[in-house]
């Protein structure tokens, strides 16, 4: 049983966990999943969901701003913890 | 001759214009099997609902590349939801359960899509996109086509039953040939945009169900006909009559102005500054529609540099022309995520428009504000108008508002019969009227724009409409303020003298209309005009006016060619 990592992230997006944020942070889940790692993200009050799904991901209806609580599992857990509240925190909508 | 008979069919021709090609149909949404039968053999089932999946992504990855910025970002998005893991497991779920691949597809979309609607708000907008995905999804399971505009990977007749606007927001003119529709009317949606994209355009042809796929037709957009499976010599002929109608119009330049040399300025209508080209062979812009900025994927409205980038860019196009912006008019039927407003049993009716500003009046003085500081840069004459204006408080508090940002022309549009028959004091108040006309329609005659069989109300040919156009005429002759018509009305070559006989000053169209309304225009004298006005006010019906007005256009033609 491996320990799970937990930190808070504030929503960074503008356009919240929807749409195109929600997919790349799903894309980057599914990434570190490959590599042996689980990412699930939860907001108060409601189960936290496997981050590889942008559909769960976007029923938690996260708008900037809205603090949500990420947790990280198995191989290098604390990396990957780190990878995905800073992708979380960005503006993901904002175009490259 | 080859001998084969040639079916016509007939409809309503909204785009001028005649082209031929193989038949594209765009697909209806498949419609899914009462019940699955028992599914023989689990795994393989498993993988073929995994493989179509997996395809659907792969095609929108592919549609993708093949397009730049946003549009870019919403079919990767939507790729990545077609490769949703839970999405899947869910399908791989009800497989085990003992469903066929369809209906667990369709079952694992409806759970997602129930989660999104319950959110409310953008979510709920957003729970549409998965429509389209679960549709293509299901289709290649059941093996039916692809719904949506077909990519046959040639040029082709688009024939549908009718379309949406989704459906038409990516049309090319360079493969679609022509549009064909079972449904629609003379102002719709298609109509609209095929006039704006010049593809020739046949509407209201219920026989189009009958057309099958790859069969050839010839579409006149003029005319409203279609013929099946035409002769070498029909398409050769009509070939020739486009090359001569594209030397017309090539030699048809110039202002805009009556036989005996009164100008009306010809404008184009447009929505955005990516059609400002099509439309640089005009006077400028009689209606800028700013939707552009406020629809689409986005969750908050366009800021204001955003908003003062995207007119400058209009304004540039036509340095030294007039450009009339519309301020933004969107209601319950274009639900904005980031403007809420309540569902209304009939947004044509509701708060829409102008009606808006009123919950929202930091959106339309920003929007103003953007417009005031493009123009303020820029060498266009800009003017600003207001749509769904009712009263005259509406108008002169837009006018006022207007003016506070230091924008010198500000006008209504007329498109409430309200407005019409206020129309003097209304102008009073303000600096310009423009004529919608399909909305004026729509609300003189009680029609909706969307109900196909209400369509002949809705003919811009219908007396009551021409004599409710000749009272804002008169209003605005007798103060010298100018009214522009920016309806479809104003693209109908037969109907433009009518409508200057009416008191229009200035007519606004789709660019490919421009060229044959200057030459209609250059056969009529003002006195002419008058009375084509009079005699179609007059007829018993719009098929009546039609034909009164072109006899004696005919009439003045032979008169003209004796000098």
């Amino acid at each position: 049983m491996s320990t799970v990592l937990q930190q808070r992230a504030t929503v960074g997006s503008r356009v919240g966990l929807h749409a195109r944020p929600a997919a790349l942070i799903a894309q980057a889940a599914a990434r570190v999943a490959a590599g042996g790692a689980q990412v699930r993200i939860g907001r108060d009050g409601r189960d936290p969901v496997d981050a590889r799904s942008p559909l769960l991901l976007m029923t938690l209806g996260a708008v900037q701003g809205d603090e949500v609580v990420i947790e990280a599992s198995g191989d290098r857990a604390g990396e990957v913890l780190a990878e995905i509240v800073a992708l979380v925190e960005s503006d993901l909508d904002a175009q490259p | 001759m080859s001998g084969t008979a040639t079916r016509v069919l007939r409809g309503l021709g909204v785009s001028p214009g005649e082209a031929s090609g193989p038949v594209a149909r765009l697909a209806p949404p498949p419609q899914l099997p009462a019940a699955g039968g028992a599914v023989a053999d689990g795994e393989a089932e498993s993988a073929r609902a995994a493989d179509a999946l997996e395809a659907v992504a792969a095609e929108l990855d592919r549609r993708a590349g093949n397009v730049d910025g946003a549009a870019r970002e919403v079919l990767s998005a939507q790729a990545l939801i077609g490769r949703d893991p839970v999405l899947l497991e869910g399908v791989l779920g009800r497989i085990r359960d003992g469903l066929d691949a369809p209906h667990a597809v369709a079952d694992a979309f409806a759970e997602h899509r129930r989660a999104l609607e319950g959110l409310g708000g953008y979510l709920a907008e957003r729970a549409a996109d998965l429509d389209d995905l679960r549709d293509r999804a299901v289709a290649l399971l059941l093996g039916l086509p692809m719904p949506g505009v077909p990519d046959p990977g040639h040029p082709f007749v688009l024939v549908a039953q009718d379309l949406a606007p989704a459906d038409t927001a990516g049309l090319d003119p360079r493969t679609v040939r022509a549009i064909v529709t079972e449904r629609g009317g003379a102002t719709g949606h298609t109509a609209i945009l095929a006039k704006q994209l010049g593809i020739p355009a046949v509407t209201a042809c219920p026989a189009a169900a009958e057309l099958h796929e790859g069969e050839v037709i010839l579409v006149d957009g003029l005319a409203g006909e279609v013929v099946v499976g035409p002769s070498a010599d029909q398409v050769a002929q009509a070939e020739q009559r486009t090359r001569e109608r594209a030397r017309r119009r090539a030699e048809s330049h110039g202002p805009g102005r009556t036989a005996d040399g009164r100008p009306i300025p010809l404008l184009v209508n447009i929505g955005g500054p990516g059609e400002a080209e099509a439309g640089l062979d005009s006077e400028g812009v009689g209606l800028l529609r700013t939707e552009f900025l406020f629809l689409g994927e986005r969750s908050e409205p366009p800021s204001l540099d955003e908003q003062r980038e995207a007119y400058a860019r209009v304004f540039a196009a036509f340095a030294g022309r007039r450009v009339v912006v519309r301020t933004l008019d969107v209601g319950a039927d274009k639900p904005l995520p980031y403007l809420p407003t309540a569902q209304e049993p009939n947004p044509a009716l509701g708060v829409r428009g102008l009606r808006l500003a009123g919950a929202y009046p930091q959106l339309f003085d920003e929007q103003l504000r953007a417009i005031a500081l493009a123009a303020g840069a820029s060498r266009a004459e800009v003017w600003v108008m207001a749509p769904m204006v009712a009263t005259v408080e509406e108008a002169a508090e837009f006018a006022a508002a207007a003016r506070g940002h230091g924008l010198a022309r500000a006008g209504v549009m007329i498109e409430v019969p309200a407005a019409a028959l206020s129309a003097r004091e209304i102008l009073a108040a303000v600096d310009f009227a423009s004529l919608g006309t399909n909305d004026l329609a729509q609300y003189t005659f009680a029609a909706d724009r969307l109900a196909g069989e209400l369509a002949p109300l809705l003919d811009p040919w219908q007396p009551a409409l021409l004599r409710l156009i000749g009272a804002v005429g008169r209003a605005g002759g007798e103060l010298g303020k100018p009214i522009g018509v920016c309806g479809e009305a104003a693209s109908d070559p037969l109907l433009a003298p009518v409508l200057v006989g009416l008191g229009a000053t200035s007519l606004s169209m789709a660019p490919a209309s421009v060229a044959e309304v200057r030459t209609a225009l250059a056969e009529a004298t003002v006195e002419d005009c008058r009375a084509r006005a009079a005699a179609a006010c007059q007829a018993a019906s719009p098929a009546d006016g039609r034909a009164v007005v072109a006899r004696l256009t005919s009439e003045r033609a032979v008169s003209l060619s004796t000098f």
